[in-house]
């Protein structure tokens, strides 16, 4: 009877080891996870981590994002940026290593695409106030005299001292396009070198970043928001550690006299960007580059967009037009995107 | 000794056919758990849960934030949306209703977020949404 006894414990147990096996094997990445929502850096922020140290991950990415908010934000009246703008055309501003390094970025990705970007556009960017409560439209003779051409080529760097210094009273550095870019590749830097994640998903307010592939080893499935119903997606790309970054004329807007103005502003002008595009949609492995890229191309209207990109590596985009074509790059015929790093 | 062996055997695999019942029982289990629960925020703070399966009958509330700001909820069986808001972009109503945790609604002038966190978001076809 002891016997016959010992023989089912031993079955139960052996079942019960077995069970845990079918159930725990590839799910235990999944098992372990860990999701916030917050507002940080001016947007909505969600960072989703699996893996042991999913938790303790998630705060470490939300302080790394609410440092970078106190060094970068145009608005804040409390940030190193803000203070930095007030300053740097009186006299040579010294500034912190990281503002340095965004300054320093964002100026050669405004050069590269030829002033389509433009970082230096605080001080028009401040008269619209996009995304808040006093979001208006400035008259003409309040834009016109601010009109700097080629405002990224009056900021004078010095890499010795570490100094900022502004060649023109009529610019003010705005990180806008490139910020939040910067951001999720920071948060992602800390998450994989510093807590050993290596699986999640970063969404900054539409700037999608993701570590790794999805718990069951597939790619994340991320969807280009349909500007007219943005319960509904128009693409879905499947991208494996790689980030991807819209800008679109639906997310900070308003309607006066029939007409919309969106915060995506052509430096030329100063006004909305009216180039034939809605939205764009840029995937990278380089968050910051995807941003600056998505706002940029946004700018150049669709030939000169698809032209910029088919000539980079490793880089791909989404178009949609006004008249609601959707256009991909040639890398995206499979609607696969993989990072190397 | 040989007939020992035989039931060691036959244990085994019974048990582990057994095993793979019962992971396929608690996988069936785990995915039908799908509660959608709304978390509604404002500048951070947690003001409302809300259990979106157990909604019978629709409803409204209102968030009141600083200056006369405010956003009108609507709560429904399985979904949650803003029907009306003060903030001059009108993003939040624009978001439509929600009923997954893909996209939270938010609200950046009054500080509004409503996420949905769901019991099992594996079935999700989509991890994320850019906009």
């Amino acid at each position: 009877m002891a016997k016959r006894m010992g023989y089912i414990g031993a079955f139960l147990a052996l079942a019960a080891v077995c069970s845990l096996w079918f159930t725990g094997c590839g799910r235990s990445l999944q098992s372990q996870s860990a999701s916030r929502t917050e507002l940080v850096m001016s947007t909505v922020a969600t960072v989703t981590l699996y893996g042991e140290r999913a938790q303790e991950g998630v705060d470490a990415a939300f302080e790394k994002a609410k440092e970078l908010e106190m060094i970068l934000s145009a608005q804040n009246e409390e940030s190193e940026l803000y203070q930095v703008n007030q300053t740097a055309y009186e006299r040579e501003t010294e500034v912190s290593e990281t503002l340095f390094t965004v300054t320093r970025r964002s100026l050669q990705y405004c050069r590269e695409t030829d002033g389509a970007l433009d970082c230096t556009l605080g001080k028009i960017n401040a008269l619209w106030a996009f995304g808040t409560e006093n979001a208006r439209l400035p008259a003409q003779e309040e834009i016109t005299p601010l009109l700097v051409d080629r405002g990224y080529e009056q900021v004078q760097l010095n890499e010795e001292t570490r100094t900022i210094r502004f060649l023109n009273p009529n610019i003010q550095l705005d990180f806008g396009a490139t910020a939040k870019g910067f951001a999720a590749d920071e948060m992602k830097r800390v998450l994989t070198e510093e807590y050993g994640i290596t699986c999640g998903i970063i969404n900054l307010g539409g700037n999608i970043i993701t570590i790794g592939a999805k718990y069951d080893g597939q790619p994340w499935g991320i969807g280009v928001t349909d500007p007219d119903d943005h319960t509904r997606v128009v693409s879905t790309e499947y991208i494996t550690n790689a980030t991807a970054v819209t800008s679109g004329n639906y997310e900070r807007y308003f309607i006066q006299d029939g007409v919309r103005y969106h915060h995506i502003l052509d430096p030329k002008t100063g006004y909305s960007a009216n180039n034939g595009l809605i939205s764009t949609t840029v995937l990278a492995e380089n968050s910051m580059l995807a941003d600056a890229l998505s706002t940029a191309t946004y700018v150049m209207g669709l030939d000169k967009a698809v032209a910029y990109i088919e000539a980079m590596e490793n880089v791909e985009a989404i178009f949609i037009t006004e008249d609601r074509t959707v256009v991909k790059t040639a890398g995206l015929a499979d609607d696969t995107f993989e990072g190397t790093a | 000794m040989k007939k020992k062996v035989k039931y060691v055997i036959a244990g085994t695999a019974a048990a582990a056919v057994t095993a793979a019942l019962i992971a396929v029982w608690v996988m069936i289990t785990q995915t039908k758990v799908s509660n959608a629960v709304a978390r509604v925020y404002q500048n951070g703070t947690l003001l409302q849960t809300i259990d979106l399966e157990a909604v019978q009958e629709s409803y409204t509330f209102t968030i009141e934030g600083s200056n006369g700001a405010y956003n009108t909820v609507l709560v429904e069986p399985g979904q949650i949306s803003v029907t009306e808001a003060s903030c001059p972009d009108k993003v939040c109503i624009s978001q439509g209703k929600i009923s997954d945790g893909v996209l939270p609604i938010t609200c950046l002038p009054n500080g509004i977020v409503i996420q949905i966190e769901t019991g099992n978001t594996a079935n999700s076809a989509l991890d994320g949404m850019t906009r």
